[in-house]
């Protein structure tokens, strides 16, 4: 096996644990908010609503992103990885923690939806069921989510203090001032920001959620290769 | 065969020249002393001969490849180094279970009889082992790799009297046992000086010498006596290291031991002695 291989295997077992961790809590508050559901169904004065998990996923492979690198990268280096291998190894075991979660997701959606009053996300905003489509679109979100947690993370491993503070004050700043701007120029900023992400995740062609999955797609791609361009000759860092 | 050849490397940390135009050779199957002063230079190389940083000029090739991002070449190489890089929370047995992934020769049977040897609790996390266990952890799995290139960086830091020397004698087996290139980095110096075979001395990021311990020792000799009487004895040859102690004196002359003047000792009342590993070091790198 070449050390790709090896270092995906390493990589996918330490996610392994916290992906289980993740669904047993999902899977169990599922369970509850069934029972819950199931259980009041006749009674007209309660409303049991879920609004899906779809976020949560995001949200957990985002944070699984920030994770993916530090102790990792050096781990590797013990055992003399190259940088390019280790890249590649990583990549791979995101694509499949990916692919994992969107399965898992999409499933749970489809049994969900038979046994409560329920939608997930990508139902919500696409109006759609399509197996499918679900499938594409959540994969392409979480690789979206999980490429952008390691580049912060990257960011933050190639910075020193003085630019970690930047690089951490950088965005409030540049929202504050773009708020600033925004109300003088008639809020026409961030109107043509959410015009550009309806543009981007299809809400504004007859929600084609294809046109998501191509921006998730691209967006990654242009991530990934800045992670690239960042973990060439970095050096092993506390 | 696995032999390293260093070229032309020159590494910056900022303004500061960490080494500069370093040229040497490692050959194959040979127990290296890489000797220098806090500062000179030895982590810098050991770290760049594994791509752990990466030189501003100059390259380096194991057995004719470049080492550069090279895990075919690299794979030959197993290195001790002194920071930790392994995961805290990973139990010293798993940390076992990932080597052998990584090194297929890693020999796990002796890496739990040298665990049982040192008294290495295996089921103890890594970030639960003291710093002489740590070095100890290390040790070990660098033994067990089986690699044919082992980098030592500090050994034996933290380890007691005991320790150390079961250390020494455990590498001596396993470099008998299957020869292999060791390159030692320590500061202790006259404890290794007997395990080594070369010593490599580097000095504010140059190669100040390169030589077998025995040649490095018969290059100088210790002289002693009365005070006047040394000096006559060292007059027109060069010496370092001069110790005065009331009348007695004792003097370095760098000079081959074969070239002692025995005569003229003789008649001064003078004594020859080898000088020290260490003794050398000290005064090579003043």
């Amino acid at each position: 096996m070449n050390n790709i291989l090896k270092v995906t295997k390493y990589q996918i077992k330490d996610m392994r644990n916290s992906l289980i961790v993740f669904y047993t809590v999902i899977i169990s508050i599922s369970i509850l908010m069934t029972i819950l559901s199931i259980r009041y169904s006749n009674n007209p004065d309660a409303n049991v609503g879920f609004g899906g998990f779809g976020l949560s996923s995001a949200i957990f492979i985002f944070i699984a992103g920030l994770n993916c690198f530090k102790s990792n990268f050096k781990f590797m280096q013990a055992y003399n990885v190259s940088r390019i291998r280790f890249y590649f190894a990583n990549i791979i075991a995101l694509i499949i923690m990916a692919v994992v979660m969107a399965f898992i997701d999409v499933s749970m959606n489809n049994i969900l939806k038979n046994v409560i009053p329920y939608q997930g996300i990508f139902e919500q905003l696409y109006k759609t069921s399509f197996i499918l489509g679900d499938i594409l679109w959540s994969f392409g979100l979480f690789m979206f989510f999980v490429s952008l947690g390691w580049l912060i993370t990257m960011i933050y491993y190639r910075s020193n203090k003085v630019m970690k503070t930047i690089v951490s004050i950088l965005p409030v700043v540049f929202i504050v001032l773009l708020s600033v701007m925004d109300n003088l120029i008639d809020f026409q900023i961030w109107n043509g920001i959410l015009h550009i992400f309806t543009k981007l995740l299809g809400f504004a062609d007859n929600l084609n959620y294809y046109i998501a999955i191509l921006s998730f797609g691209i967006s990654t791609i242009i991530i990934f290769g800045l992670c690239f361009l960042m973990i060439r000759k970095i050096p092993i860092r506390d | 065969m696995n032999s390293i050849e260093v070229k032309n490397i020159t590494k910056y940390y900022g303004n500061t020249k960490a080494l500069d135009d370093v040229s040497i050779t490692i050959e194959p199957n040979k127990i290296y002393g890489l000797l220098g002063r806090n500062g000179a230079g030895k982590t810098t190389l050991l770290n760049l001969l594994t791509n752990k940083i990466f030189p501003n000029k100059g390259n380096i090739t194991l057995d004719g490849e470049s080492i550069f991002e090279n895990d075919k070449a690299l794979n030959n190489i197993f290195y001790m180094m002194e920071k930790n890089l392994f995961p805290e929370t990973m139990k010293v047995k798993e940390v076992f279970k990932w080597t052998k992934e990584f090194y297929t020769s890693f020999d796990d049977d002796y890496a739990k009889s040298l665990s049982g040897k040192f008294g290495l609790n295996i089921n103890k996390k890594v970030k639960g082992l003291s710093t002489g266990y740590t070095s100890i952890f290390k040790a070990i799995l660098a033994l067990a790799s089986n690699a044919n290139v082992l980098l030592l960086d500090e050994p034996v830091l933290g380890l007691d009297a005991n320790h150390r020397d079961l250390l020494y004698k455990e590498l001596l087996t396993s470099y008998n046992e299957r020869p292999k290139t060791i390159i030692i980095s320590t500061h202790l110096i006259e404890e290794v000086s007997e395990v080594l075979e070369e010593a490599i001395i580097i000095k504010a990021g140059k190669i100040l010498a390169k030589k077998s311990v025995e040649e490095l020792l018969e290059s100088a000799y210790t002289v002693s006596g009365e005070a006047s009487n040394v000096d006559s004895y060292i007059s027109g040859k060069e010496y370092i290291g001069e110790e005065t102690m009331g009348r007695f004196k004792s003097v370095t002359v760098l000079e081959n031991s074969s070239k002692q003047n025995k005569e003229l000792a003789r008649k001064l009342d003078l004594e020859f002695s080898n000088v020290e590993l260490q003794k050398l070091f000290i005064n090579l790198t003043n």
